[in-house]
């Protein structure tokens, strides 16, 4: 146990640094940005957050999720459904500068997770293409129920299964921020924690040979739905936020586009690393906004083109090419890792 | 409940997913041959959708010579993408690991994210279709007691079942076909039979995009007006139906086709009457889902299928 506390605390010494500063920096950017800023940076940190979430499945384990857009959805429904019909939690989500909405983002989150490894209990027994139609099939399965659903609810207010939050449940953009910097450094964290523990050597260890892992004593049936649930409840917690951000959810939330991004991020990135979906994000948003500016209509074309010249060519990522390299005396594998 | 609206759903029903099962073939043959999901399915489907629109509305060419049109155009495409996206991965292997299965999903993946996004930027999210042309000539609609229905769904429907009937055929009778079925049951024993499997990859990837896009003519004939969008509600259903009806088995997904036709018509009339109106769509299509992932992890190989 004493060992087990003393490798955690070893593991978390920069980045306890690292959070001191981006807390700082956070605090500092909320007061003084403009609106249009702080938005800017919510979509960047909401695409970041969703890539390294995905990145604890698809990454670390190997199982590709087609469908993961379904927990943004659950975590986005979940919490507007939440702040719309019960007053406490909507006056939590106001409170203690944006953790108060961070909390109930977390109820939104662990209905997520509870979700996830239900169903994943069922669907984790899948390998392969088969997840990935399963996860797919899960995905449109809930957007159909919502669709279904939700307008029953309240049929005056939710058209086409659109709610649109009302003016006292809205939350200043700087309060969402924060709860958006604490959301993805708390993703970050995870991801780094679970690449260096056992946790995470067993989850290489299924998407190397799963057979070969069972064999050796991983108990990858429990690692598996531990993984599959954990993505979930991040992934539902950026949905909440970016529903909140958005002033509202619609059926637009759960579309594959969103799937196709964190994918996207992931691959640029290099999939199975902490770092890959943080460099991979950033350079896929930059290309995205680049490519939406100069070439607008053909810029999702362009990306096509790029994920498939990177699983080809270079399937190992961003990261997984400058691990090869070195600097001087310093090897690139050490700093990244 | 009312006997004839309940007739009305099923048939309908019926005739949907027969079109949604041929619509499956392509998928079927590429996912059993060489474990390759083709994710841009309804991407491939619209396209041979999209070509008959053309040569109809552009330059008069009938439908009749259009669906041809369309299945020349699929096998091209299968054939540019087998060597393009597909051979690096899976050409010269004989037993796929999971690693190059997910390499092959990102890449198909790629590529329905080019050609959906193509959709939008040269055709646009308007609905195309071919105007009021009609296979009956002066007659659109057929009532048989009480029960109106397209002429054009009904053709679309036949056309579905001679579709499968042929490919079924083709896999049973001729050599071609024979080392297709070959290479799906064991490569590695095929290649020493004497059976190039690249060439039998080949074949697949043309067959497969080629039928494919050739089934577009039948979702044209039934839903008389195209969207991109629409590839988004095929594909996902088109999946649904290969692992009811199991990899490979092309009379498999047409059943597959039928079922999940059945339920969806039966389960909207049963929603609209004991829930809400309201709700009868969605739900209807979340059934199918539901049932595939029943049967994924019932009877993970299909109801058809052999292990």
């Amino acid at each position: 146990m004493r060992s087990y506390i003393a490798s955690v605390s070893y593991y978390l010494k920069s980045p306890t640094l690292l959070f001191m500063f981006l807390v700082i920096v956070s605090i500092v950017i909320a007061r003084i940005a403009g609106l249009t800023t702080l938005d800017t940076l919510i979509l960047l940190m909401a695409f970041l957050g969703m890539a390294a979430s995905l990145n604890i499945i698809m990454g670390f384990a190997g199982y590709v999720s087609f469908g993961h857009a379904v927990f943004l959805g659950i975590g986005g429904y979940t919490y507007v459904l939440l702040v719309y019909f019960f007053s406490p939690l909507n006056s939590l989500q106001h409170a203690a500068g944006g953790i108060g909405a961070f909390m109930v983002a977390i109820i939104a989150g662990l209905i997520c997770a509870i979700v996830a490894a239900s169903v994943g209990a069922a669907v984790l027994r899948l390998r392969g293409a088969f997840f990935a139609i399963a996860t797919l099939g899960l995905n449109f399965a809930v957007l159909y129920i919502v669709k279904g659903i939700v307008p029953t609810l309240n049929p005056e207010q939710f058209f086409a299964a659109q709610v649109i939050l009302p003016a006292r449940a809205l939350v200043h953009k700087s309060l969402i921020f924060n709860a958006m910097v604490i959301t993805l450094t708390v993703i970050l964290l995870t991801n780094y924690i679970i690449k260096k523990s056992r946790f995470g050597m067993g989850l290489i260890a299924i998407k190397e040979d799963e057979d070969a892992a069972e064999v050796l004593g991983v108990p990858t049936f429990k690692y598996k739905t531990l993984a599959f649930a954990v993505s979930a409840f991040f992934t539902g917690i950026i949905g909440a936020l970016i529903s909140l951000n958005g002033g509202g959810v619609d059926e637009a939330i759960f579309r594959v586009g969103h799937t196709i991004d964190m994918i996207v991020m992931i691959v640029i990135g290099g999939l199975g690393t902490a770092l890959g979906p943080l460099v991979g994000g950033l350079i896929y948003y930059w290309l995205y906004d680049l490519l939406l500016v100069h070439y607008p209509g053909i810029n999702l074309m362009i990306l096509g083109v790029l994920v498939a010249l990177i699983v080809l060519f270079a399937p190992e990522g961003v990261i997984g090419i400058l691990r090869k390299y070195s600097i001087g005396k310093v090897k690139l594998k050490d700093v990244l890792e | 409940m009312d006997t004839t609206v309940l007739m009305i759903n099923i048939l309908n029903g019926l005739i949907w997913g027969s079109i949604l099962g041929a619509s499956a073939i392509g998928l079927t043959l590429l996912w059993g041959v060489m474990k390759v999901v083709n994710i841009a399915e309804g991407e491939t489907l619209l396209l041979g959708s999209y070509i008959i629109i053309w040569a109809y509305m552009s330059y008069g060419i009938t439908p009749y010579i259009g669906m041809w049109m369309a299945l020349i155009v699929g096998a091209i495409v299968g054939l540019v993408v087998y060597w393009a996206l597909l051979h690096k991965l899976v050409g010269k292997v004989e037993i796929i690991t999971l690693k190059t299965e997910m390499s092959t999903l990102l890449v198909m993946f790629a590529l329905s994210t080019f050609l959906y996004n193509a959709y939008y930027y040269w055709i646009g999210s308007e609905p195309r279709g071919i105007g009021l042309w009609h296979v009956g000539g002066e007659v659109s609609y057929v009532t048989v007691g009480g029960i109106t229905l397209r002429v054009n769904s009904i053709f679309a429907a036949i056309l579905a079942i001679l579709t499968a009937v042929a490919t079924h055929l083709f896999l049973t009778r001729t050599m071609a076909g024979k080392s297709i079925r070959a290479v799906m049951q064991d490569a590695q024993a095929a290649s020493l039979a004497g059976i190039d499997p690249v060439k039998v990859k080949m074949l697949t990837a043309i067959l497969g995009i080629g039928i494919t896009a050739f089934t577009g003519f039948l979702v044209l004939l039934h839903e008389a007006a195209i969207t991109p969008e629409m590839s988004h509600k095929y594909a996902p259903v088109a999946f649904t139906i290969v692992v009811l009806g199991g990899l490979g088995s092309v009379m498999g997904s047409l059943i597959g086709g039928f079922i999940i036709g059945l339920v969806y018509g039966v389960s909207k009339v049963m929603v609209a009457e004991y829930y809400t109106p309201l709700a009868a769509d969605p739900i209807a299509l979340s059934t199918a889902f539901i049932i595939m992932v029943l049967v994924l992890l019932f009877r993970p190989q299909g109801l058809f299928g052999r292990r």
